[in-house]
């Protein structure tokens, strides 16, 4: 289907691009009123709807949203503040590569979910295992993408910088912006990381937050309240991913289109 | 390559640096650079023990929990867990494998799969999958089933996507010298752009294997019971650190295989590529 | 402009472009180590004098690149020495000015932004550099697409833009790579000619690095004939022909000997 290229015409072809999620909610809503699924397994969509709607009004989802979102946020800025400088760091003195590198390289095929039932055991079911969690799980793309992307730089880019007579803090800014682009797509796979390791942490060992009421009222068999609170935790993530691509647009801007 | 690029590729010694042969071969592969770090992560590790100033809760001694992992060894326990894991892992990479390839190809190569599935994929790429444990849970019980279900689907959103990449950039001259050869279209499929969508397929193979095994064992440790997220979840339920330890070297030894074993598939696969030729 | 030999004057305090020449000296250098060792120059000898527009023509892998980034600053010197009226070269310097085959403007900098870049670095006044940018985005004809990014520009645009933000410093020499070698063939030879116009204007050294024979012609008022394994000069030639007042444009008969003369020569050197 095409669409006139009028800023109206552009909303409907971007919302287009959904419609097939609407078909699956409405395939969703038919096989459980047609009767094909029980709907103790498969509450009906318009259920799942009317129950978020009701855990909006009394604040219920959005406390719990609010907990995990605050863990995600901070957990996130300290892998992001953290990796970006030991990326930085790695790439341009060579001692701090070479210890940093190998650690890396270690960290990397260790499920980090593996950590949850250690940091609960050591932190308690609080915030801060979690925040730690994220922090741990989230550091190693960011700084592997920054590495790699100030490492990538392309060295005449480099050579230019220094013929025009920039200082080493020149330098360094130079390779930053360079890298920016790799350090954005780091931070971008980093806030995937950190929505599944919260999420994991909440479910196993939650007191509070979006896992936390996944589990519980999964537990309790209030399945309707379940589902609400699973397609939430989607669409943050998916909001999140989005706006944090739409971000990254606006930072890169010169890109070429 | 020049000498520059080749130390750093090794990352730990100049492979153009002097030396016995053999010295020179062991210190350029990574290999060797992360049995190094293991080395030195296993005495940073004994000397904090043996300093005292930790609480052997917090942080027990290498030896206690090498102790553990013989134990768990000797009494079948270790292997039992593994294989249970590995066992959930790997159906359900299968499984996504399966769907998620064929899935990815009609994306690529057909604009109404591609228009349907698109919006599903993207959305689903970024969500966290374990959410919905409970759902599956739900619908095939404790056990198994649920458990490769969950694994399945967290993986078939990696190896769809990837496909996908990979199939929709072939590059037009390869796709119309097939053609003018006179392919079908089924030959065109598995002769053109299958081979010239592997590199991506593989990408998102190698991708997804680890996710499968963080999932079997995220999922064991929500469920209980067998595997190695299992035993963790037990033993952090007792308070039991050294398990708990142990529990995390199993997790990152059996990682570690996985991710190489990918690798070698890769290496295997695609030895006809020009990236075989780079090294 | 025929060859001169250079007079090495310590006393930098008079330097200027009128002044300023290059001297290469017993140049060797090799890349890696030990066994694996390749040479890539061997024991180079040339003199630039100022004002000269030299070009090292050669195929590629015979050193001319590393020649040039040598005299930049860019390689450390191994072996030999390289000498302008300023001392002994060591390091990139804003007296030697460098434009890349692919233009290496920094893409998150506008047009302007780069040409800024390295006034801004020295120190220049704000009013003086903003002016002094503005001439040059006029002169190589690019004052509409000051604010454009370096992705919204075409490859002929991006390389003058590249050549504006070097000539800003005010370098008393200009080393070029191949600057034109991914442009299409008639972008190429509006810039060539633009080249030698800014050239005739700033009376500064080029020294030009080329694989195309008809080029080196066009633009060198000598040339370097470089060979490879192990990377020298073969000859130096002579273009010493005259340009006609105003023009780039050679006389036909004596560009079109030369251009056989070097070809032949080159076509001998890829076979060995």
């Amino acid at each position: 289907m095409s669409f006139p290229p009028s800023p109206v015409g552009r909303a409907m072809a971007h919302l287009f691009d959904y419609v097939p999620l609407a078909i699956l909610a409405l395939a969703w809503e038919a096989i459980v009123r047609g009767g094909l699924v029980s709907p103790s397994v498969l509450p009906p969509f318009s259920e799942v709807v009317a129950e978020f709607f009701r855990l909006a009004g009394n604040g219920v989802i959005f406390v719990h949203a609010a907990i995990s979102l605050r863990r995600i946020v901070i957990g996130l800025a300290l892998a992001v503040a953290f990796g970006v400088t030991a990326g930085l760091l790695m790439s341009a003195i060579r001692p701090v590569r070479l210890v940093l590198q190998p650690l890396l390289g270690l960290l990397y095929p260790l499920p980090k979910s593996a950590l949850v039932p250690l940091l609960m055991l050591l932190l308690g079911l609080g915030d801060s295992p979690k925040i730690l969690l994220i922090f741990i799980g989230c550091l190693l793309p960011v700084v592997t993408n920054t590495f790699n992307g100030a490492r990538g730089v392309d060295e005449k880019l480099m050579w230019s910088a220094a013929n025009l007579g920039a200082s080493r803090l020149g330098l360094f800014v130079i390779r930053f912006n360079a890298a920016l682009p790799d350090i954005l797509t780091g931070a971008r796979t980093g806030v995937a990381f950190a929505f599944i390791l919260l999420i994991n942490a909440e479910l196993i060992f939650g007191q509070d937050g979006l896992g936390y009421l996944i589990a519980s009222t999964g537990g309790l068999g209030a399945y309707p309240t379940m589902f609400a609170a699973v397609i939430l935790v989607v669409m943050l993530g998916f909001a999140a991913d989005r706006l944090f691509g739409f971000i990254e647009n606006r930072m890169l801007a010169w890109r070429a289109p | 390559m020049t000498a520059g690029e080749r130390s750093i590729r090794t990352g730990l010694f100049p492979a153009s640096a002097g030396g016995p042969w053999l010295i020179r071969r062991f210190a350029a592969s990574e290999g060797a650079a992360q049995l190094l770090a293991i080395a030195v992560l296993l005495g940073i590790w004994w000397a904090f023990s043996r300093w005292g100033g930790i609480n052997p809760f917090l942080l027990p001694s290498p030896e206690v929990v090498g102790q553990r992992l013989l134990r768990q060894f000797n009494s079948g326990e270790l292997a039992a867990n593994i294989s249970a894991t590995m066992y959930a892992a790997i159906a359900g990479f299968a499984i996504a494998v399966i769907i998620g390839v064929p899935l990815g190809l009609a994306m690529a190569r057909n604009r109404i799969a591609g228009w349907f599935f698109a919006p599903i994929v993207s959305v689903g790429f970024p969500a966290p999958k374990l959410a919905f444990l409970p759902i599956f849970l739900l619908w095939f019980d404790v056990g198994a089933s649920s458990k490769i279900v969950m694994v399945a689907f967290a993986a078939v959103f990696i190896v769809a996507s990837a496909t996908a990449a990979g199939a929709a950039y072939v590059p037009r001259p390869l796709l119309w010298s097939a053609q003018s050869l006179g392919a079908s279209r089924t030959a065109m499929l598995w002769q053109v752009i299958v081979p010239s969508a592997l590199p991506q397929i593989l990408n998102g193979l190698q991708i997804a294997l680890p996710v499968c095994l963080i999932t079997t064992i995220a999922a064991e440790m929500y469920v209980g019971g067998a595997g190695i997220g299992g035993a963790m979840l037990a033993a952090s339920r007792f308070a039991n650190t050294p398990d708990v330890f142990a529990g995390l070297i199993i997790s990152g030894a059996t990682g570690l295989v996985l991710v190489r074993l990918i690798g070698w598939i890769r290496v295997k696969l695609l030895h006809w590529h020009a990236e075989a030729r780079v090294k | 402009m025929t060859a001169q030999t250079i007079r090495e004057t310590s006393q930098a305090s008079r330097v200027g472009p009128a002044t300023v020449g290059i001297s290469v000296n017993g140049l060797t250098h090799r890349f890696g180590a030990g066994r694996q060792a390749t040479l890539a120059l061997q024991n180079v000898q040339l003199d630039i004098a100022p004002g000269e527009f030299h070009c090292l023509l050669g195929p590629s892998g015979c050193g001319k690149s590393t020649l040039l980034y040598l005299i930049g600053g860019f390689i450390p010197v191994q072996e030999g020495t390289i000498r302008t009226a300023r001392g002994a070269v060591t390091r990139p310097g804003v007296d030697r000015g460098i434009v890349f085959q692919n233009f290496a403007l920094f893409p998150w900098k506008t047009v302007r932004q780069n040409v800024l870049y390295g006034m801004e670095n020295l120190g220049v006044a704000k009013a003086e550099r903003e002016a002094r940018a503005a001439d040059l985005l006029a002169m190589v004809k690019l004052e509409k697409f000051a604010n454009h990014y370096p992705s919204q520009l075409s490859g002929g645009m991006q390389q003058r833009a590249a050549i504006a933000r070097t000539l800003a410093i005010e370098p008393d020499i200009l080393l070029m790579d191949e600057p034109f070698g991914a442009l299409d063939a008639q972008t190429r030879s509006v810039m060539q000619e633009e080249l030698i116009s800014i050239w005739q204007r700033t009376g500064k050294i080029i020294v030009f690095v080329t694989h195309d024979v008809q080029e080196a012609v066009l633009l060198g008022d000598r040339i370097s004939v470089m060979s490879a394994r192990p990377g020298r000069i073969e000859t130096i030639v002579s273009c010493d022909f005259n340009r006609e007042k105003g023009s780039p444009v050679r006389r036909a008969g004596e560009f079109a000997e030369q251009v056989q003369h070097l070809s032949a020569l080159m076509h001998q050197q890829a076979l060995t």
